[in-house]
């Protein structure tokens, strides 16, 4: 069965380049979220079995849509993909229940190999 | 501008280059730049504001916008497209947030990119800045990064807003 990933980032080049590089691994890509708000509500409709989240969005932002997604799935796997701006971000990100975190600038593979971690006994 | 703005940039955009492009730089001396000769085909032009202003520019050849633009997107875009602009405002918002971090005490925003493309197109900054201009070299041709940040004081907190 294939693992289902959620992409929330408010850039479409970094959609893109996430949604390329799980799917060439394996993974599904089901949904596609550009603001928290947007991540919040998608993963409440889409269920996936893992979601990459970006911190830094317009609107609502990643931290809004942590929470957001963590009250409705205590269990959910996010893995936020984001700039190391603000460091204190960071530390709430993993207060709240982020399963790990990949910094911008990021290398394919170490995404690939990070998100594969989140789920590592799916058969892809 | 204080010199110690510029190595946050140079390191940062050496970072992006390699990680996420497997693009090595090599760089340049830095220089002063003087008017608004545009120098490159593409422009990633961000804004920066909190206790310091101003702006960064990263420019690229038209072939290094199109190679990064492939490297990223593993496509090679036809031309200048939609793409290539989303891929070099990516690249400078990326580079821009790197040397944010390691400019911490100056609590800044960054604002969204712009990206200004052709031939002929230049960038102003504002009259009091005169921007550092730090050239690399790179298997796709040359790249530079621009940095024109002035610290804002009580008696000038309007020196150095962004523009282009």
């Amino acid at each position: 069965m294939q693992r289902r990933l959620l992409v929330a980032d408010d850039a479409l080049i970094i959609r893109r380049i996430i949604k390329d590089m799980a799917t060439s691994a394996g993974w599904e890509v089901v949904g596609e979220a550009s603001n928290g708000q947007e991540a919040i509500e998608r993963y409440r409709e889409l269920h996936p079995d893992a979601v990459t989240l970006d911190l830094v969005m317009p609107e609502h932002d990643g931290l809004h849509a942590l929470h957001g997604i963590m009250d409705f799935d205590p269990q959910a796997k996010v893995l936020v993909v984001s700039a190391l701006e603000q460091r204190g971000v960071l530390k709430d990100a993993i207060k709240a229940g982020a399963a790990d975190f990949v910094a911008k600038p990021f290398d394919k593979k170490s995404l690939q190999s990070t998100l594969d971690h989140l789920l590592p006994d799916a058969v892809s | 501008m204080k010199v110690e703005y510029i190595n946050p940039f140079l390191t940062s955009t050496i970072s992006v280059f390699d990680t996420m492009l497997h693009c090595k730089l090599e760089r340049g001396d830095p220089y002063l730049k003087h008017g608004t000769q545009p120098q490159h085909h593409v422009s990633g032009v961000i804004g920066l504001s909190g206790k310091a202003q101003g702006t960064v520019v990263l420019g690229l050849s038209r072939e290094a916008a199109l190679s990064a633009t492939e490297a990223m997107l593993q496509e090679r875009p036809p031309e200048i497209n939609g793409d290539v602009t989303d891929a070099v405002g990516e690249l400078v918002n990326i580079i821009a947030g790197g040397a944010k971090a390691k400019l911490e005490h100056l609590n800044m925003s960054i604002s969204l990119p712009t990206v200004i493309t052709g031939k002929f197109h230049c960038i102003e900054f504002p009259s009091k800045v005169t921007p550092i201009c730090i050239p690399f070299r790179s298997p796709w041709g040359d790249i530079t990064v621009e940095v024109g940040l002035c610290e804002r004081t009580a008696a000038n907190p309007s020196t150095a807003t962004p523009g282009n």
